[in-house]
């Protein structure tokens, strides 16, 4: 069954996970029944299919007959030649570099820490730290940062890309949380909720992709991460889909999001305890009626009561 | 048991209002627990007059219950009846509540039944005819006709206030409760009064049973003619009962003792406080409509409930809610449909099948009492600890399991670092359990982290009544400090009557955000 494509991207995503991104808009009344089976429930007018270069193999059960794929190998090609213009691990280099650079090798994308690394090469601290600057600046290795281990510096072979335990996956940049982009997600995830009232975490991604809202590369589980912390953050509330009124597009029992009203909307209701002084007292165990921290000297006190 | 700070609030407010000579004894009572007169004279050191005087004020605004057991005597001695007198905490917490009693009784019943209502407060216990006198000499009347007319006001008001059981009869005396002993004789026997028989129960919860009025004649106010109704089992008394009870009887109830007294029914208070809390909730959480729909509940299902602290609504069919909330004027304009939606909201599951067979709802109010509760605490931990501890301390009330680092920080989009800082804190301030589990495999040790709710939740009402007694100690010390101010007369400058006016404010301030903090420690007490 062929289908006629609507729209269609390639990108090489050369960063993270060596994967081909294939994106491919088909209007969906052209596509055959088995494709419309592997779609979930939507009634967006476009169906988005996002399938990595691993899976799509497996995935993807249709080809359109009318497209020369000539230039996807031609950039294929093109991204899978930047490896090979590393420095070569030729003879050059001497045994004992050979030596740590063998052993951070093995590790492959677990990169290694650099006592562990001393440990396993077994060589003097000299010569061992002599051979790490030749690798570094030979670019046969390279420091990576740790996100559980901070300050514990980390080596992997320039070959090999950091696993998701080394790099906190994609919510992490450069070893630091992307408070940036979390952020913004989680305005667009709170807003998409806003306007459909009530969305289940695939409802809420299936609109972003829809819409275009999302220009980095973000998946259904990521989203549903955003929003699970949304509801941490009191933003937004969990709910049952009940399949009525604002329910409605959402079968009974689903799990879905909605947003909070009235005060809590705000997630800082203000509470009996926070609106006077000893609510959050850092001193409250200490303060007796005649002690040294009392409520008749209290300085919180007296600068709540100045008005 | 009551928690520390539970106990010095109450002692507080019954020496502010009875003095320190009460108060004495009625701290003696609440930290020592059920004693006999014997027993808080060693404790306390008092004279026994002064010890026996400040019981009967106890008692006489419902402060302590006594009640009378028999005794193992010694080698060669009878067995012997002592009476016991335990203090009841949670009525001398409510006497900081009177305000808000008053307010309630002026709103749902004006200005006439609260004068009546205020006499039972200030003076804990009154009969109907005290009730009626002290009425009638408020509004002092030179014609008999009008006096009677005063008397017959008072009559219909005091009536209005048992039929909507703000005011209930007073508990019995001094009950009897049998030895535990005669219980296990008599365990087959136990019927109707299994209840303050029971020997599972405390002797405290025992002796409540037993004083407590049966429910028939509790707020009956046409047979008010020579007892009360709770059983009062004088009659079996042994010769050697304390003196203290038999002086209180000779000395101080004996003129009345064929008249009924009356108090003022806490519970219904209470009740009324905790509906309160559960609209207000729900229309904050959801919308107006669920608001009214509950409140239209609670109004059908008013008299239906046992208890208060019920945790779910009396079932109700869907025609009598709706009635009741199209009753209310915000609510003129919902149909059945919308009302349909609320409980659903509400947490009710629609019928399957035959919606218009069987369909009774019933709404959780302990799940809207607990989401209250947590709001209050984690209103806390946002302001002391930060979002980013707001978001953790949220993830692990939600988890009924321990939680391991790494989970938490994953979960809450937190720098792993700054979330074990946060976690240390929270576990320094006794709010979170922390276990080392150790790993074999990659020879560490990780940290799991748990929230215990019902130790943190005892730990934050011990801070609400800690704040409440500093609250009422700034108010003293304020007013003490202003002391010469107020005490000059009318003609003073404009210093001192911008002085007057600060001191006005500060009060104003103290009081409101004490009664606004005695709403949230009734959230974690009484409902």
């Amino acid at each position: 069954m062929y289908a006629q494509i609507h729209q269609f991207t390639i990108t090489w995503d050369n960063s993270a996970s060596h994967h081909l991104r294939l994106h491919i808009s088909v209007e969906p009344k052209k596509l055959g029944l088995q494709v419309i089976r592997n779609q979930s429930a939507s009634t967006s007018d476009l169906q988005t299919l996002h399938v990595s270069s691993a899976r799509r193999r497996s995935e993807l059960h249709f080809r359109p007959p009318d497209i020369d794929l000539s230039f996807i190998k031609m950039s294929l090609l093109q991204k899978r030649k930047a490896p090979e213009t590393k420095p070569k691990t030729g003879g050059n280099i001497a045994e004992s570099d050979r030596i740590v650079l063998n052993v951070i090798k093995s590790k492959r994308e677990m990169a290694i820490f650099v006592k562990d690394l001393k440990q396993e090469a077994g060589l003097p601290d000299p010569t061992f730290n002599k051979s790490i600057k030749n690798l570094l600046t030979s670019g046969l290795v390279k420091e990576v940062a740790h996100v559980q281990l901070k300050g514990r510096k980390h080596y992997i072979a320039a070959e090999f890309e950091p696993s998701q335990e080394i790099t906190g996956g994609s919510w992490y940049s450069k070893g630091e949380l992307d408070q940036d982009f979390i952020n913004g997600l989680k305005d667009l995830c709170l807003r998409i909720i806003r306007k459909l009232k009530a969305a289940t975490a695939d409802g809420v991604y299936d609109f972003s992709v829809k819409n275009g809202l999302i220009n980095t590369d973000c998946t259904s589980q990521q989203i549903s991460e955003i929003l699970k912390s949304m509801v941490l953050d009191n933003k937004i509330i969990e709910v049952k889909s009940t399949g009525l009124g604002e329910y409605h597009s959402i079968p009974i029992g689903n799990v879905c999001y909605r947003c909070t009203t009235g005060d809590s909307a705000q997630g800082l209701r203000t509470g009996a305890m926070v609106s006077i002084p000893c609510g959050v007292c850092p001193r409250i165990r200490e303060c007796t009626p005649d002690g040294l921290i009392s409520p008749t000297t209290c300085v919180y006190y007296t600068k709540w009561l100045e008005f | 048991m009551v928690s520390p700070h539970g106990i010095k609030l109450a002692v507080h407010l019954i020496s502010a209002y009875f003095g320190d000579i009460v108060s004495k004894v009625c701290e003696c009572l609440l930290r020592k627990g059920t004693l006999s007169l014997q027993q808080v004279l060693r404790f306390t050191e008092l004279n026994k007059e002064n010890a026996a005087n400040s019981l009967l004020v106890l008692i006489q605004h419902n402060c302590v219950q006594a009640f009378s057991i028999e005794q193992q005597g010694g080698f060669m001695e009878q067995p012997k009846m002592v009476t016991h007198y335990m203090a009841l905490h949670d009525n001398i917490i409510h006497h900081m509540r009177f305000s808000k009693f008053l307010a309630i009784i002026s709103d749902e019943f004006g200005q006439e039944c609260m004068e009546i209502f205020e006499g039972l407060l200030q003076h804990g216990r009154l009969s109907m005819n005290q009730i009626v006198d002290r009425y009638k000499d408020k509004h002092k009347s030179h014609t008999s006709e009008e006096n009677s007319t005063a008397a017959n006001v008072a009559h219909e008001n005091f009536n209005k206030l048992a039929q909507a059981h703000y005011i209930e009869r007073c508990p019995a005396r001094e009950p009897y409760l049998e030895s535990e002993k005669e219980d296990d004789t008599a365990g087959k026997k136990k019927t109707a009064k299994s209840k303050m028989n029971d020997p599972s129960q405390t002797l405290e919860a025992r002796a409540l049973a037993a004083a407590t009025p049966m429910e028939s004649i509790r707020f009956l106010v046409e047979s008010d003619t020579y007892t009360n109704g709770a059983p009062d089992d004088n009659s079996k008394k042994n010769p050697t009962t304390e003196i203290v009870g038999e002086k209180r009887k000779q000395n101080f109830l004996e003129p009345e003792k064929k008249e009924i007294l009356w108090r003022v029914n806490f519970e219904e208070f209470v009740r009324h406080f905790r509906h309160k809390c559960c609209i207000t909730h729900v229309t904050t959480r959801m919308d107006n409509v669920a608001g009214i729909v509950l409140s239209a509940i609670f109004e059908a299902t008013r008299r239906d409930e046992t208890k208060v602290k019920m945790e779910k609504t009396v079932p109700l069919p869907i025609d009598r809610i709706y009635e009741e909330a199209i009753k209310r004027e915000e609510g003129r304009s919902l149909s059945l449909e919308r009302v349909r939606d609320s409980l659903v909201q509400l947490g009710c599951e629609l019928p399957i099948i035959g919606l218009e067979l069987d369909e009774t709802y019933s709404i959780d109010l302990k799940k809207i009492i607990d989401e209250a509760q947590a709001q209050e605490v984690e209103s806390v931990v946002l302001k002391k600890y930060g979002r980013e501890a707001y978001r953790i301390f949220r993830l692990l009330l939600q988890s009924k399991r321990l939680c391991e680092t790494d989970q938490i920080w994953m979960a809450t989009f937190v720098d792993k670092k700054d979330a074990l800082k946060i976690l240390f804190q929270l576990w320094k301030d006794d709010l979170l359990h922390m276990e080392r589990v150790a790993n074999e495999g990659q020879k560490l040790e990780s940290l799991c982290w748990k929230l215990n709710k019902v130790s943190v939740w005892e730990q934050v009402l011990d801070d609400m009544y800690h704040a409440a007694l500093n609250l009422k100690l700034r108010l003293v010390h304020e007013l003490e400090q202003a002391k010469e101010i107020l005490r000059k007369g009318k003609s003073v400058g404009d210093e001192v009557l911008a002085k007057r006016k600060k001191v006005g404010e500060k009060w104003e301030v103290l009081d409101s955000s004490l009664m606004i903090l005695d709403d949230a420690i009734m959230l974690f007490h009484d409902f």
